[in-house]
């Protein structure tokens, strides 16, 4: 991929939202994917397409923990997920310049 | 934010490039097709896709030049300009990227020691310090040659959410307005 070109993983205006949302947390920090659904505002099943495409991409780290009967799963950005995010900023900035 | 707010006739890559060197050029000027191709990386002779949506959409204004009809130029309208704007706003509202703390091996500056310690005042102003731990912090940050030592002076405090100089400046600015005369100042005596 040439390094001005936009990666299409993190384009998708639904992806880019949830890349960003879990950017917006310190390193290290997780968001539960109920949270991140009222946050970003999807259906669930549409959320999980579009979180399972990401971590395909190692983009994103996800985690199920058992409490009790219920389960929680935790959804991270990784460290290669936050480099294609600081890419993708770089080249967004390249391609409008001046008018940031 | 909702994300259908995105644009989606500028979002497309090879549009948002296209748009984004039309709006480079000064208000009424145009661009000849061939040189947009070049500007955008396309190789000479290829269509410009994307113009088609862009004129559909009354984003880019598209006219047939030179005497055998066969240049065209291409220009952004007053309409695709506002739209760009809209879109770049959109954008700038996604939440700002959570800044990565510097490895705590990282030799600290001065400026890193100085921040640490005003950062360590507002707390005591604040009141989540003594002044015996104040004391003992400010000595540690002070001394303190890398990063992982002056977060280890700030261990147990949480974020301030604002720099502590600015908070006092705009406390400042707000008290001053609000012993501002009024508008007898401004009439002519």
């Amino acid at each position: 991929m040439p390094d001005d070109a936009l990666d299409p993983l993190i384009h998708v205006p639904t992806r880019l939202k949830i890349v960003a949302t879990l950017a917006a947390l310190p390193e290290g920090d997780t968001l539960s994917f109920t949270r991140l659904q009222d946050m970003i505002g999807l259906t669930p099943g549409n959320l999980i397409i579009h979180l399972r495409k990401l971590e395909e991409a190692d983009y994103i780290a996800s985690e199920k923990t058992r409490n009790g009967t219920v389960s929680i799963t935790n959804v991270a950005l990784t460290g290669h997920g936050r480099k294609a995010l600081d890419n993708y900023t770089h080249a967004l900035r390249d391609l409008l310049g001046d008018h940031l | 934010m909702s994300t259908s707010a995105i644009d989606p006739v500028i979002h497309n890559p090879q549009r948002l490039r296209i748009v984004a060197t039309l709006a480079a050029l000064p208000d009424g000027d145009t661009l000849s097709a061939g040189r947009l191709q070049t500007m955008i990386g396309l190789p000479t002779g290829s269509p410009i896709i994307g113009l088609c949506e862009l004129g559909q959409a009354g984003y880019v204004r598209t006219a047939i030049t030179g005497d055998d009809g066969t240049q065209s130029s291409v220009a952004l309208t007053r309409q695709g300009r506002a739209a760009l704007d809209r879109y770049i706003a959109v954008l700038a509202q996604l939440p700002p990227q959570a800044a990565t703390p510097p490895a705590p091996g990282l030799r600290a500056g001065d400026a890193d020691r100085d921040a640490a310690a005003a950062a360590l005042a507002e707390h005591f102003a604040q009141g989540r310090l003594t002044l015996d731990e104040l004391i003992a912090r400010l000595d540690a940050t002070l001394t303190a040659t890398t990063h992982g030592e002056l977060a280890q002076a700030a261990r147990d405090l949480p974020e301030l959410t604002m720099f502590p100089a600015q908070v006092g400046l705009v406390r400042g600015k707000r008290a001053r307005s609000r012993h501002r005369p009024g508008p007898a100042r401004w009439s002519p005596s």
